[in-house]
């Protein structure tokens, strides 16, 4: 193998290739500037206070229109990621132990990697079920979670957070 | 307004391009949903799969007038909605074309006289375009309206395009 | 309990708050004195031969011609109130009339009695201008503390449904019918 790049097939010039490529790439962004081009030199502009303005359905808006973002999505995602590369390891590891690519061996040879195999992986996932229990039991896997996490079940935080934001403000002066 | 626009007089360039823009402008009219009373349900209807206004491109109907260029006011105008619907076309970009959709939108409807709380014509706020009257009108009649509407803008030239058509009053 | 049997127990117990009882007809009645009217609520709703724990509607009448704003309660008992040997008690409907004067029409809220009647009275002062005193979105401004306006625009001026109302000529720079014949001027 003299060629130290990617091997073509036969026949196929690699300066012809790099060559396509980026053809390719350059009519791709010519296609997209063409657009944007075009779109400057044709459209109207026309300036009104009110486009930037926030967005409420035609109300005057109160308020910014950027909020908070909620927390607890947050800790969802993480625990997410964790658990899925988690699962994403298993996989190599099941087909091992299923005895892929193990196929010239013998079956006394396969007995013994499947145990060594099984105990590594308990150990594993030995590790990340510690973790799990510390989320449940702290309460990180709540959706509503009482501050302290003392006293309340999960009945009552859950009544307490709808009844806190649900009333009104009453009496409140008319609006613009 | 824009570079192109206003700059040449009508020649062969001119004229491609405005085919080429009234085209697209007319064959892809997002309405901006704006159904108040009645005439909304014509308006659904119209949506719906009997005299599907998609076929002319119109059935995307959007939420939010950023993304819209067409407001079918379809329903009657109150004076406390009056100031909300003024908002709203003024949040439209341009170009935005409006069609006043039933009698009360055309000059106050059966509310012409007695109603003290309705707003006698939406042309009183905003720039019409196309005025379709019926009570309600039923939906053939507002496909009309919408070709009417996409003959309008046929017309349309970059030569001579008119400045800002937010002109809303109140 | 009858429309009689009701208008007999309210006589006995509040005798001067019960101004008249009209109680044959399509819509048996009792007229209260508009000062009284709170009481006569409470004790409307928590007796317990009477129970009348649904307000239906606070309607308003203008009696242009007496000089006169009625507001009428129509009251219905939701649960069977205890009638005395029989097997199902009935459930009663029942209605109140306030007439209170054109020019300066005040009652009381009956809000925390019924909690239907919060916007019932924002209508009723919306459309008529009975004001009720002590309605929980109660806004002041140059009218004094009224009800918040529920139908019309906030800074609306008069009271639309009064028999003696002038359509407003302009709103925000927006015209509007203006009583006659003359064509709108369209020109803005």
């Amino acid at each position: 193998m003299t060629s130290d790049v990617l091997a073509l097939a036969p026949g196929v010039d690699h300066v012809n290739v790099t060559f396509g490529v980026l053809l390719f790439c350059a009519a791709g962004g010519g296609m997209v500037l063409a657009i944007l081009i075009l779109g400057w030199l044709f459209r109207p502009k026309v300036y009104n206070p009110d486009k930037a303005a926030i967005y409420e359905c035609g109300e005057q808006a109160i308020g910014p229109g950027q909020v908070q973002f909620d927390l607890r999505f947050y800790v969802v995602a993480l625990v997410f990621i964790v658990f899925d590369i988690e699962i994403a390891l298993f996989y190599p590891w099941a087909v091992v132990f299923g005895g892929g690519g193990f196929e010239q061996a013998t079956v006394e040879f396969m007995q013994r990697v499947k145990t060594g195999a099984l105990y590594d992986m308990l150990f594993f996932f030995g590790v990340v079920v510690v973790g799990f229990l510390y989320l449940w039991k702290y309460g990180y896997l709540d959706w509503v979670r009482a501050l302290g996490g003392e006293g309340l079940s999960a009945a009552d935080r859950a009544d307490e957070a709808v009844r806190g934001d649900a009333r009104p403000a009453a009496g409140s002066e008319a609006g613009q | 307004m824009s570079f192109m626009v206003n700059r040449f007089e009508e020649g062969l360039m001119i004229t491609s391009v405005d085919w080429a823009l009234n085209w697209a402008r007319q064959c892809s009219l997002w309405p901006v949903t704006f159904g108040l009373a009645c005439c909304a349900i014509e308006m659904m209807a119209t949506g719906a799969d009997r005299w599907d206004i998609d076929r002319f491109g119109a059935g995307a109907y959007r939420p939010s007038p950023r993304q819209s260029d067409l407001m079918i006011v379809a329903g009657t105008v109150t004076y406390k909605m009056a100031s909300r619907l003024v908002r709203l076309f003024n949040q439209m970009p341009e170009p935005k074309w409006v069609i006043a959709m039933g009698a009360c939108t055309v000059g106050g409807g059966p509310y012409y006289k007695y109603g003290y709380h309705v707003v006698k014509g939406v042309d009183l706020i905003l720039p019409v375009d196309v005025y379709v009257p019926g009570c309600p009108p039923r939906p053939e009649s507002l496909l009309e309206g919408l070709l009417r509407l996409r003959d309008k803008i046929a017309h349309n030239t970059i030569a001579k395009a008119s400045p800002s058509q937010s002109e809303s009053a109140a | 309990m009858t429309p009689e049997q009701i208008a007999k127990t309210l006589q006995d117990k509040f005798d001067q708050a019960i101004v008249e009882a009209r109680v044959d007809g399509l819509h048996p009645h009792v007229v209260v004195a508009a000062d009284r009217w709170h009481e006569v609520a409470l004790f409307l709703r928590d007796d317990e031969r009477m129970k009348f724990d649904w307000l239906r509607a606070i309607s308003g009448v203008d009696r242009m011609q007496d000089g006169q704003l009625e507001a009428v309660f129509d009251l219905h008992a939701t649960q069977p109130s205890a009638e005395p040997g029989g097997l199902w008690g009935e459930r009663h409907s029942f209605a109140v009339k306030i007439k209170l004067p054109r020019d300066n029409a005040h009652v009381a809220s009956v809000a925390d009695v019924w909690p239907a009647a919060e916007w019932h009275e924002r209508e009723a002062y919306d459309l008529l201008g009975i004001v009720f005193d002590g309605n929980p979105d109660t806004v002041t401004d140059h009218d004094g503390a009224h009800p918040r306006r529920i139908l019309c625009p906030d800074d609306w001026v008069g009271h639309p449904l009064r028999k003696d109302y002038q359509f407003p000529e302009e709103y925000q720079g927006i015209p509007g019918w203006a009583g006659d014949d003359r064509p709108l001027d369209k020109k803005k």
